[in-house]
């Protein structure tokens, strides 16, 4: 199977992938569907996939309610076993510490804020170079509109997590009613964060239903087109 | 326009509490309802307002009684068997006539349930989840903005009548997330006095007192007289829904909160097929909204409740409709949602059978 270091995405670019992803930020910043897509991506590239649905803090909308068709499509999903899978309590599979010492390309959705503490667990298996710990932004949610927001968040993220902070994933939207205006003026200042933080904005993530109206020109950083995954009982197609 | 943020349900019902005035929030955690404790953690603090995660759900409720009487914008939130808790307390404010929020976010039961939404808390709302004869405004919001602009007039509501408002969600409604205009906060100086408030005498008029204990049975009924003419005048002033499509409506749908934005999908998908379909959506659930349903049941052909529950709005729907058409349910429960692609089949069933006209009244709830 392909292990390539890249996946491509938007305009052909290539984005790097390390071999384990994990995606922290405040709730609602977009985590899980950017999980979902990241490991799609990954699996129709041909790669060998799995992605740990670690977000114990939310209900609803979680990646791994999708387990189904997720490993109908090659990709491993890990969760905790049984009705523990749908509890709001951090029940770690042991599998997690298998994937984190090798094996197949991992992708990390963790809880928002508070949630990210369940990292704290695994701190020290995360092996140095070989692992991405990406902070997703929306700064059209509460509380993360500035600059200062956004680097106050990444350091809560890595005080609960003891996992520092290694790039940033812009996520600005609006959801529904959502343009490149809103992602580019998201952007601009996820940009300063990170260059305050001292690190890379790793990509932006944008509704596939802009790709239409996108310039390459428009961010100077790879784009992963984000498909809805996690949608309310009312926008779903049907079991 | 203010600038369009994503929010969800419930921060944004946190938000819009704040910014509304209140001041004062006591909870206990449970899930799906913990954003709004853990957001009113960090903003109250900023705004010089008070957070307290209480002992319990009883505390909570009670902390809040002690606040509301004190004169402060105050709330609780909780779900299902929290609110159950609650309900003491919440006789308590009705009984000494005190303002507040009361959100619930509900999820399956009975007992612990589930984590998932639900919407088996309605009778438990609306027809007195305490003791004694009391009434809650009781709002049933379909979306985040629609959830900011209620709790942003719950306070002033609650203050007016000096009754609890409670807002009643579900899991979904607080987990979603959706594009949101807020409004302005509110200018605290304008908030009008309480001058029944025991916020101390200063030497110059004698201690109010707030108490729902009457030993003297006499002035016990009094009060509950002078209560009853209170949720006489709500039931008059405060009925609020949403009527959709109802002109050349032949069956009608009804359903609130999350049911109804699924019931909304369905009656779509149904127009598009021809089926002449429409919507009675109840934004309060106490009082409920009578009179809509009462004028269209002469004209229409079948009435169609869709709830996340074993049926509990339905008796409302009986009341205001009687006979004069038949009633149908299609329900899920214990954490389920129903699917617009149920609700459509169940729509088209339901055509079906008022066209083939000899199944007429006879069918249906």
């Amino acid at each position: 199977m392909d292990s390539s270091p890249t996946i491509e995405v938007a305009f052909g670019r290539e984005l790097e992938v390390r071999r384990v992803t994990v995606l922290f930020g405040a709730f609602g910043s977009g985590k899980s569907e950017i999980a979902l897509n990241l490991a799609n991506r990954l699996r129709e590239q041909g790669q060998d996939t799995a992605l740990v649905d670690a977000d114990y803090y939310k209900p609803l909308f979680r990646s791994g309610s999708l387990r189904i068709p997720l490993e109908k499509r090659g990709i491993r999903v890990i969760l905790p076993p049984g009705e523990l899978a749908g509890a709001d309590m951090a029940a770690l599979p042991a599998e997690i510490y298998g994937v984190l010492e090798g094996g197949p390309k991992v992708v990390f959705d963790v809880g928002g804020e508070t949630g990210a503490r369940v990292l704290g667990a695994l701190a020290g298996r995360f092996r140095p170079g070989a692992h991405d710990a990406l902070l997703v932004v929306n700064t059209r949610r509460p509380d993360a509109g500035t600059v200062e927001a956004v680097v106050a968040a990444a350091q809560r993220a890595q005080a609960v997590s003891r996992l520092p902070v290694s790039g940033l994933v812009s996520n600005t939207n609006l959801g529904p009613v959502s343009t490149i205006d809103v992602a580019r003026e998201g952007y601009a200042l996820v940009a300063e964060a990170a260059g305050r933080l001292g690190v890379p904005v790793k990509f932006v993530a944008l509704d596939e239903r802009l790709l239409d109206k996108l310039s390459p020109e428009d961010f100077p950083v790879p784009v992963l087109p984000v498909r809805r995954f996690l949608l309310p009982p009312w926008e779903q197609e049907e079991e | 326009m203010a600038e369009q943020i994503l929010m969800k349900g419930n921060e944004a019902i946190a938000e819009a509490a704040i910014r509304a005035g209140c001041r004062f929030f006591a909870g206990y955690p449970i899930t799906p309802q913990n954003e709004i404790p853990e957001y009113m953690a960090k903003r109250l603090f900023e705004v010089g307002g008070t957070f307290i995660q209480a002992e319990s759900e009883v505390s909570a409720i009670n902390m809040v009684y002690g606040a509301a009487g004190a004169g402060t914008r105050a709330m609780t939130s909780s779900s299902s068997p929290g609110i159950s808790l609650k309900q003491e307390g919440i006789s308590y404010m009705a009984g000494a006539e005190l303002p507040a929020l009361v959100v619930n976010m509900v999820r399956a039961g009975p007992g612990l349930g589930g984590i998932q939404p639900a919407q088996g808390d309605y009778f438990q709302a609306t027809k007195g989840g305490g003791h004694g004869d009391y009434r809650l405004l009781v709002f049933v919001p379909a979306s985040v903005q629609e959830t900011i602009d209620l709790a942003g007039q719950a306070f002033e509501l609650a203050e007016r009548y000096r009754n609890p408002v409670m807002i009643l969600g579900d899991a979904v409604l607080g987990q979603m997330m959706e594009p949101v205009v807020l409004p302005e906060p509110a200018d605290l100086a304008k908030i009008p006095q309480k001058t029944w408030a025991t916020t101390g005498t200063g030497g110059t008029r004698r201690p109010n007192v707030i108490n729902s204990l009457y030993l003297d049975a006499e002035l016990c009924e009094k009060h509950n007289y002078k209560l009853q003419e209170k949720y006489r005048q709500m039931a008059e002033r405060e009925v609020r829904y949403e009527e959709i499509g109802l002109d050349d409506a032949e069956i009608v749908l009804t359903a609130y909160g999350t049911s109804a934005r699924v019931a909304i999908s369905a009656m779509k998908r149904a127009r598009s097929e021809g089926i002449k379909v429409g919507m009675i959506r109840p934004i309060t659930a106490w009082p409920f909204p009578y009179e809509p349903f009462r004028k269209t049941s002469e004209r229409v052909k079948a009435f169609l409740d869709i709830e996340m529950s074993a049926g509990q709005m339905i008796e409302d729907v009986r009341l205001a409709v009687q006979d004069r058409a038949p009633i149908f349910f299609f329900n899920r429960m214990g954490g389920m949602v129903p699917t617009p692609k149920a609700v459509l089949e169940e729509i088209r069933r339901i055509d079906h059978s008022v066209k083939g006209d000899k199944l007429g009244g006879r069918l249906g709830v």
